[in-house]
């Protein structure tokens, strides 16, 4: 009979630090269920996390942006992160702001994701984050089209392309999106140049295959 | 600052919100009027539910631009982008088959511009998303012009910023939960027959009634956390003993000074090796 090594049993030990019960109760449902977590402990207020920390056994910490008494889940996260960079930290929020984002990045913060997003994103997100990986909302994904990445393209130039996609004439697109035909002609010679298609019809399938513009 | 005017400016902050998010409430009211949504079947109350998640979800994005206004009169056009984008989300989540035309307006140049262009800018993205995802519910669009930003103290505006993110946030998460079947507190529901747990539908339109409570009177009861009981529980994480010499104080400020003392002291007991402590 095979048996299991002991390191293949072995959960990670999270720290949930939200001062919501419900949505306590539910994140830690979500990482019991998966077999591979464990929760070491559950704070409502962030400034104690660093206490709770400072002796070690917990390895990922899932941390609302607002916690007890206004204590701030992204100031604790920072600290923790300075004395234990070994220990992964996700922000999981309601309400994302930029700001926060880029606090969070300025602390080290390994992640940030949303606490709607549902059992199997919030493990995946955890999953990822224990690889090593940061995951974060404003990174729209690079997707690959032609000779560059989605990252090279203006919103304006998705815009026009997502109406390539969908079939619109020059004439259409430049009504829709209050535009002059000879502009919607010059924005689309600029990307066919840029991802080097040589047709229209090309760019339109290429950035439908790679789930670039969903057409309605 | 006065407790009573604390109270009156959180109030007047509250009004603020519903005369600008006042019509997406209105359709939550109706959409999960217990009277009609506890006894009708399943199915039509999970259609319900999915419109009361995308009006939430407009209140609380358009609720918080409104409060970054009021904290900034700049806004990052990411932060517009990032409320569009979960917005978006739901609406998919909820089943519907929504997209964004022209995203221009979300591109981020990197510059902040005018808190007020941005609002209205998501304000006009969310009654066209409101329009074609709650059918019978959305009525009339209000006007963006009437909505002023009351005076208030960035205390109370942070207060009332972290109550919405909780009550509406938490309310959301739960009811995505109940809509996925995923097993949770009000989530959980038999999946056999079709047919869904009573109480888990009674707890979750009791959990929204309370939102709708706060968001139309600037009501809440004020909680007082048991902070010495989560100050032993660190402490006993950190295998240190605490002894406590001194009260905790009654005065928030000050709840908020001590318990960061003592998370500071625990830390440093551990480092120094030390097995106990007095706070």
């Amino acid at each position: 009979m095979a048996r299991k090594s002991k390191s293949a049993d072995k959960k990670i030990r999270v720290l949930l630090v939200e001062d919501q019960d419900i949505t306590a109760k539910l994140f830690e449902t979500f990482l019991l269920s998966s077999g591979r977590y464990e929760v070491a402990g559950h704070l409502k207020n962030a400034d104690l996390a660093p206490a709770f920390c400072s002796r070690g056994g917990v390895e990922l910490i899932l941390m609302d942006v607002y916690t007890e008494l206004g204590a701030s889940g992204i100031e604790a996260a920072s600290l923790i992160k300075k004395d234990h960079p070994d220990i992964k930290i996700v922000i999981i929020t309601s309400l994302p702001e930029v700001s926060y984002i880029r606090r969070a990045k300025e602390g080290g913060i390994d992640s940030f994701w949303y606490k709607e997003a549902g059992e199997e994103a919030l493990l995946e997100i955890c999953d990822r984050t224990m690889q090593g990986e940061q995951v974060y909302p404003d990174d729209s994904p690079e997707l690959p089209l032609g000779l560059i990445t989605s990252k090279e393209l203006t919103a304006r130039e998705l815009d026009i392309l997502r109406e390539v996609a969908r079939g619109s004439t020059n004439q259409e697109i430049a009504e829709h999106l209050y535009l002059s035909v000879n502009t919607v002609r010059d924005y689309i010679k600029i990307m066919m140049s840029k991802t080097g298609f040589h047709t229209r019809t090309e760019m339109a399938i290429r950035a439908r295959e790679v789930g670039l513009v969903i057409p309605e | 600052m006065t407790k009573e005017q604390t109270v009156s400016e959180r109030k007047r902050l509250y009004d603020a919100i519903c005369a600008l998010c006042g019509t997406y409430l209105l359709a939550i009211e109706e959409l999960l009027d217990p009277g009609k949504c506890l006894a009708c079947p399943e199915e039509a109350f999970r259609a319900r539910l999915k419109e009361a998640l995308v009006a939430g979800v407009l209140v609380k994005r358009t609720a918080n631009l409104l409060l970054m206004s009021g904290e900034t009169d700049m806004i990052s056009p990411g932060d517009v982008r990032l409320s569009v984008k979960e917005a978006l989300d739901t609406a998919h989540f909820a089943g519907y088959d929504v997209s964004l035309s022209a995203s221009s307006f979300l591109e981020d140049n990197g510059k902040e511009t005018d808190a007020k262009n941005k609002l209205a800018a998501f304000c006009a993205f969310a009654d066209a998303l409101a329009k074609e995802c709650l059918e019978d519910y959305y009525k009339t669009a209000r006007d963006l012009k009437e909505t002023t930003f009351p005076e208030t103290g960035q205390d109370v505006l942070l207060a009332v910023k972290q109550k919405i993110h909780a009550d509406m946030g938490g309310v959301l998460v739960a009811s995505r939960a109940y809509l996925s079947g995923d097993k949770g507190p009000e989530g959980t529901r038999a999946v056999t027959d079709n047919k869904a747990d009573d109480n888990a539908r009674a707890a979750l339109v009791s959990h929204w009634q309370r939102v709708l409570h706060t968001m139309r009177t600037g009501e809440w009861d004020e909680e007082h956390p048991d902070v010495g009981a989560q100050i032993l529980a660190a402490a006993d994480a950190a295998g240190v003993k605490v002894t406590f010499v001194t009260a905790v104080p009654e005065e928030d400020e000050a709840v908020r000074r001590y318990v960061k003392d003592a998370s500071a002291k625990i830390v440093a007991a551990v480092r120094a090796g030390e097995r106990a402590l007095t706070i």
